[in-house]
């Protein structure tokens, strides 16, 4: 989901103003897309330029409100988007990664501790993530706990995929850090060889 | 709360070659009353033998099991198999079926054989064969089921008997995620309505992450233990 999309979805279902959209984005996402009100008026404003969406005051004593309403062209843009599957793939920008590729020739011991540590932490947070959702399983179902549910899922698969991966590169770094220690050994061995002879 | 499951200071060793090899080499753990305790760690590292220690089918090196405050090995081979018979259930790997019993006859066995086959028991066993999504194949034969389907009796017949330990071993190893999910959830609500302990091995986060606390075993040692926050859900509700 854009912020883009996300907004004229919301608009399309009624007009709304800036804080409502705020609220109602936050409430759609179940609370695991953090946007602020910049994003939401800078979105805005572009969705206002493209004529997506049109906007008029809603008259307060003294108190000035914008209301947005969406465009015909914004609904057909809406409709366009929802049909159509994402062709981008989640990016791969993992912060450990970066901080691997910093670290790697470097401490073997501060490595596998940090990779070590990161999965830990992830594994508290599917812990925590797996609480909800037991607690929320124990309540009646309803359409928009079905929804929760599986952003809920969503979460705990990419985590899954996350401690994998993070258990893939210890097992090998460990694996090749041990093979280029022999390789070292043999190699003294030999140069102690030739010096003593 | 008191221990139900201590394990303390526990050799378990096999001969390899001229030198023994430590399957657990002088591992220690406790398991609270109640506790839902998730095993992990790379293959080879000891887990399963550490259950099968922990439900008395086998016998330390050197070091003691105590369960309920006993210790094992003070215990006649008669004692440990009543103690097998009624207070632990076992989900295996493997699923160690009885060929000739249909799902159902497999499951209902262990009361059976601890001679509790009352009409409340059997109600109970019903109602663990729908949890696990047995109802259309409680007829079959083992070879006539899926490794999934025979997975979920498995894990109904350990169920049954309405252990105070539950002991698993990979228990959603065959299963689709959205099965698996559900056999989880049955066994946090074991844990949760009944109390029982449950101590669940596992190489999948997303099963580990129903544990209150996860370990992870490593050259038969406990290397890492993650606390998982607020670990009792009902008495925080
Ligand atoms: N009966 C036995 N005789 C000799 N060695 C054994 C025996 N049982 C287990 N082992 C060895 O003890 C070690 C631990 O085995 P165990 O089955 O506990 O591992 P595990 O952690 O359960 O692995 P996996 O995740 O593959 O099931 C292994 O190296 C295994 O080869
Ligand atoms: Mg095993």
């Amino acid at each position: 989901m854009s912020v883009k999309h996300g907004l004229l979805g919301l608009l399309a279902r009624k007009p709304q103003n800036g804080y409502e959209l705020k609220n109602s984005f936050d409430e759609i996402a179940g609370g695991f897309w953090d946007v602020n009100f910049g994003q939401i008026y800078s979105t805005i404003d572009r969705l206002l330029k493209d004529g997506l969406i049109t906007t008029s005051s809603e008259g307060g004593e003294g108190v000035e409100r914008r209301v947005y309403q969406i465009t015909q062209k914004g609904i057909q843009e809406f409709k366009d988007w929802l049909d159509k599957p994402s062709a981008k793939v989640r990016p791969l920008r993992d912060e450990v990664f970066v901080k691997l590729a910093f670290m790697y020739p470097f401490d073997k011991e501060a490595i596998l501790q940090l990779l070590a540590e990161q999965r830990q932490l992830y594994l508290a947070k599917m812990a925590e993530l797996t609480r909800k959702k037991y607690l929320l399983s124990r309540q009646s179902g309803s359409r928009d706990m079905l929804m929760t549910d599986l952003l809920l899922d969503a979460a705990l698969f990419h985590a899954e995929a996350d401690v994998k991966w993070l258990e893939h590169c210890e097992a090998k770094l460990s694996e090749f850090e041990s093979i280029q220690r022999e390789e070292a050994l043999e190699n003294d061995e030999i140069g102690f060889d030739q010096y003593e002879g | 709360m008191a221990n139900k499951v201590e394990v303390k200071d526990v050799f378990k060793t096999y001969k390899r070659g001229k030198t023994g090899f430590h399957a657990l080499n002088g591992i220690s753990l406790s398991i609270k009353e109640g506790e839902f305790l998730a095993v992990m760690g790379p293959s080879g590292s000891g887990k399963s033998t550490l259950l099968h220690l922990i439900g008395a089918l086998d016998k330390p090196t050197s070091g003691d099991v105590l369960i309920d405050g006993t210790f094992l090995s003070s215990l006649s081979d008669d004692a440990l198999s009543q103690i097998r018979r009624e207070k632990v259930g076992f989900i295996f790997q493997q699923f160690n079926l009885l060929p000739t019993l249909t799902a159902r006859e497999n499951i209902l066995l262990p009361l059976k054989i601890a001679g509790k086959s009352s009409r409340e028991n059997e109600k109970y066993a019903n109602e663990i064969i729908e949890a696990v999504g047995l109802t259309n194949f409680s007829d079959h034969l083992p070879e006539e089921m899926s490794g999934g389907q025979m997975q979920r009796v498995g894990i109904a017949r350990a169920l049954a008997i309405r252990p105070s330990i539950i002991l698993a071993d990979e228990p959603t190893g065959n299963l689709d995620s959205k099965t698996s999910e559900e056999i989880l959830k049955l066994l946090k609500d074991c844990q949760e309505k009944f109390k029982q302990t449950i101590i669940m091995v596992t190489h999948d986060a997303k099963a580990a992450a129903y544990g209150d606390r996860i370990i992870r075993l490593k050259d038969g040692q406990v290397d890492e233990e993650v606390e998982v926050y607020g670990a009792n859900l009902i008495s925080n509700l």
